[in-house]
């Protein structure tokens, strides 16, 4: 870990010289993770849809490529404008992966309900890059940091950059193209939006919004509270009424995912570290439970939940798995997401009573949809009685990602002593 | 070593740039043209060198027949089709309408004569008061637009699109509009100078219809030639909210649009030609991520060629604080992605009937993959364009 002791510049040229634009890749702290998170996340999705996909199988790992690409040139680019383009090329390979590989007919509405909640939201963005470009004269990040914004610039320039990022994690009125996605998406398609895209949005608002607008974060931090909230006891009661096993991953994702907007609004060095720690966490738990999710559905062909029960008879070692994954989705001491959460309310009881008070009374919920149903699933009467446990290679995917869970939790250093 | 072809070449104006451009797309046409016959090349060419006379020419007379001899050879290649009733209809169509905007371009300049007792373009520039030839100023930019196929006057666009082969597209798409394209910024920025605001008004109002019209027009159409001549409308909004900004850059930003678009244009069409495709249900998954990615360059979503010039305008018309053009781009750009994704769709997102063998996949073919390399080019080409044009 050598390599995040200082900003790590990978490369450095003068690529568009009239838009001033320099071609600049540095690796940070806070990049670190995410960078090593998409990596990570790859060799599973290629893994878990080596027997499910079956049509366009080289147009599928060329769009899987390409998403890779693009992933660490948002992670490591530093400049506005290039940021802006690599953020909206995520779409071109996603809308393909969710359209093309979805599973039922409503996938083409889900493809484009995800492309247009994201563009919507982000041309308002490059309207404020556009702003910044003409009165700043440049959309370098270093540069920009120096320079600053006036009080007022830095109130509108916050809200068109707002937007983008609040759909991209997704936050409570634009939140409805996520389960949409997750439900229609392939295995790996899910796997990749709650890994890593979701993440998009949180570096989006730790690097653009609190570090380049410091005065709009405090300005606006009540209002992003509020929503994060709502956004919370929303999503974790819709979870609790979901019987599609993938739309309960995906609200407890939006519900986790705003944990961590709590956490960096929070303003504080707890705060953003939690945030930090619980962005890698999910990235880790909720891949894991896709994972899960897509197994049992390429044996029984079915996402409703009532259409189990008992599997703990038939799959011993899946349900093991399962158990693990749902403890560390709820936060379980142990495993990664506990540290994440703990930090995180440690910082918000630093800077706002109240939403800490809620916010802990939320994480209540989070336990009570997730013994809800790994109870229905894992546990009562059995309803499948073929016995068909993990193969050798869903085993060795799914430890892989528990392994990782449970060392993070326990050496959290990893990730927070270079923060 | 290009940038040093260019300086050497004697383009002293944006007039000469864009002839220079339109000769170098005429060279691509012909190589793709699908009739070899000595008539059609000979009115293709024909067509081509009336638009240069419409760039070099210095009065309002001369403009005026230049674009009536483009318009003449315009409406016999797009009624070329003997064997088919749409394209006769569509050049009937064409004729008459076309006439009819030429009219008002002619009366246009009758009245800016009577007004001013000239039609030279330098002694009208050099005119102290232009408030009495506002209205044939009006007349002629009517006309202009109509050519161009801006909304409102984009009504002939859609049916004589339908009723045309695919190389005729080439030409009322990119060469046509490329012509109309300059004589609109010579007119509106070096000869009438002193009143801007009011052509500005006047191109902000077309611009954001054209935009309107295009994309929403787009909707409901099964057609492909409908959906490109649809889709050149929503772009020729683009190009005028460029232009309305008033300023140098504008005219380079707007231009550098102009040329990427009407290249992409050409790449576009003869993909259609190409793969034999008319209606939208004969998208099929032959087209390959090339396809994809050419749509969605015409879209304008980043990192491809299209994003590029769409950010350039919106740069120029922030730079002169313009928020309801900015608005109308913004809003443009959203709702215009949708028919483009529609092709996609169709392409690879709804299984074939036939889906049992694929077809040969699209891929070495030249002039295709050379307008790719193009479209992934022009990320960095706009750099070259835009110091060559601004050095003007």
């Amino acid at each position: 870990l050598i390599l995040v002791e200082q900003d790590y510049e990978l490369l450095s040229s003068n690529w568009l010289e009239i838009l001033k634009i320099d071609l600049d890749l540095k690796i940070d702290a806070f990049s670190y993770w995410l960078i090593l998170l998409s990596f990570l996340m790859f060799p599973i999705c290629i893994i878990c849809s080596w027997e499910s996909i079956k049509k366009y199988v080289p147009e599928f790992v060329q769009c899987l490529l390409l998403l890779e690409l693009i992933l660490f040139l948002v992670f490591t680019v530093w400049d506005i404008l290039l940021f802006y383009i690599f953020f909206e090329a995520i779409l071109i390979p996603m809308f393909l992966i969710i359209g093309i590989w979805g599973g039922r007919q409503r996938r083409i509405l889900a493809a484009y309900q995800f492309f247009f909640y994201t563009l919507c939201g982000s041309l308002l963005m490059l309207v404020g890059i556009a702003y910044i470009y003409v009165n700043k004269g440049t959309t370098s990040l270093i540069c920009l940091y120096e320079i600053g914004f006036s009080v007022r610039e830095e109130k509108w320039l916050w809200i068109l950059f707002f937007i983008p990022f609040a759909v991209k994690i997704p936050m409570v009125p634009v939140h409805l193209w996520l389960p949409e996605a997750h439900v229609e998406a392939p295995t790996a398609g899910s796997v990749l939006l709650a890994g890593i895209l979701l993440k998009v949005g949180g570096y989006g608002f730790y690097r653009y919004l609190i570090l380049l607008m410091p005065e709009g974060s405090k300005y606006f931090g009540p209002l992003v509270m509020c929503l994060a909230l709502l956004s919370i006891y929303y999503s974790s009661l819709s979870t609790l009424r979901q019987i599609d096993l993938k739309k309960i991953v995906a609200y407890s994702s939006i519900g986790h995912m705003n944990y961590v907007m709590l956490g960096l609004f929070s303003l504080t060095i707890e705060g953003l570290k939690g945030g930090y720690m619980m962005m890698i966490s999910h990235g880790f738990v909720s891949p894991a439970m896709f994972v899960l999710i897509g197994m049992v559905y390429e044996r029984y062909h079915s996402r409703n939940l009532f259409d189990y029960g008992g599997l703990v008879q038939v799959m011993p070692l899946f349900s093991t798995g399962m158990t693990i994954v749902a403890f560390a989705n709820m936060g379980f001491p142990g495993t990664s997401s506990f540290i994440g959460e703990f930090l995180i309310l440690i910082g918000i009881s630093k800077s706002n009573l109240v939403s800490f008070i809620l916010a802990g009374l939320g994480l209540l919920f989070a336990t009570i949809y997730n013994v809800w149903y790994l109870n229905r699933l894992v546990f009562g009467a059995g309803k499948n009685y073929e016995y068909s446990d993990l193969t050798k290679k869903e085993l060795v995917l799914i430890l892989y990602l528990i392994i990782i869970i449970i060392s993070l939790g326990l050496f959290p250093s990893l990730i927070l002593e270079n923060l | 070593m290009w940038s040093i072809l260019l300086e050497s070449l004697d383009l002293d104006n944006i007039q000469s740039f864009i002839s220079f451009v339109l000769i170098n797309i005429t060279v691509l046409f012909v190589l793709v043209i699908e009739k070899k016959e000595l008539e059609y090349i000979t009115m293709v060419l024909l067509f081509v060198w009336s638009n240069l006379l419409m760039l070099k020419s210095s009065d309002f007379l001369t403009l005026y027949l230049s674009l009536e001899l483009g318009s003449f050879v315009l409406y016999l290649l797009v009624s070329s089709k003997k064997e088919k009733i749409e394209s006769t209809e569509a050049g009937l169509k064409y004729f008459i309408l076309g006439s009819f905007a030429s009219m008002i371009f002619l009366l246009g300049v009758v009245l800016l004569y009577s007004e001013t007792g000239t039609v030279n373009f330098i002694d009208i520039s050099l005119l102290e008061d232009m408030k009495g030839i506002r209205i044939g100023v009006i007349l002629i930019l009517v006309g202009i637009l109509f050519k161009m196929g801006a909304a409102p006057f984009h009504f002939w666009v859609p049916d004589v699109y339908q009723g045309s082969e695919w190389d005729v597209l080439i030409l009322l798409g990119s060469v046509s509009k490329l012509g109309m394209y300059g004589v609109l910024v010579n007119i509106s920025y070096n000869i009438i100078n002193m009143e801007f605001e009011y052509i500005s008004l006047i191109l902000f109002v077309s611009g954001s219809l054209s935009i309107v019209v295009g994309s929403l027009g787009a909707f409901s159409q099964s057609d492909l030639k409908r959906i490109v001549g649809y889709s050149g409308v929503n772009q020729v909004g683009f190009i005028l909210l460029g232009l309305c900004s008033g300023t140098g850059t504008g005219i380079v930003l707007s231009s550098v649009y102009m040329i990427i678009y009407s290249i992409l244009n050409i790449v576009w069409i003869v993909l259609f030609r190409f793969l034999k495709m008319v209606k939208l249900e004969d998208v099929n998954e032959r087209g390959g991520l090339c396809m994809v990615l050419l749509l969605l360059s015409l879209a304008g979503i980043p990192p491809l060629g299209g994003f590029f010039i769409k950010y350039n305008i919106l740069l120029c018309l922030v730079g002169v604080e313009h928020w309801l053009a900015v608005m109308m781009l913004i809003i443009g750009s959203m709702v215009g992605v949708v028919y483009y994704l529609r092709i996609v769709e169709c392409q690879y997102l709804t299984p074939k009937v036939k889906s049992g063998r694929r077809g040969k996949v699209l891929g070495g073919e030249l002039l295709i993959s050379l307008g790719h390399i193009l479209n992934i080019g022009f990320i960095l080409a706009q750099d070259y364009i835009w110091v060559f044009i601004g050095s003007m």
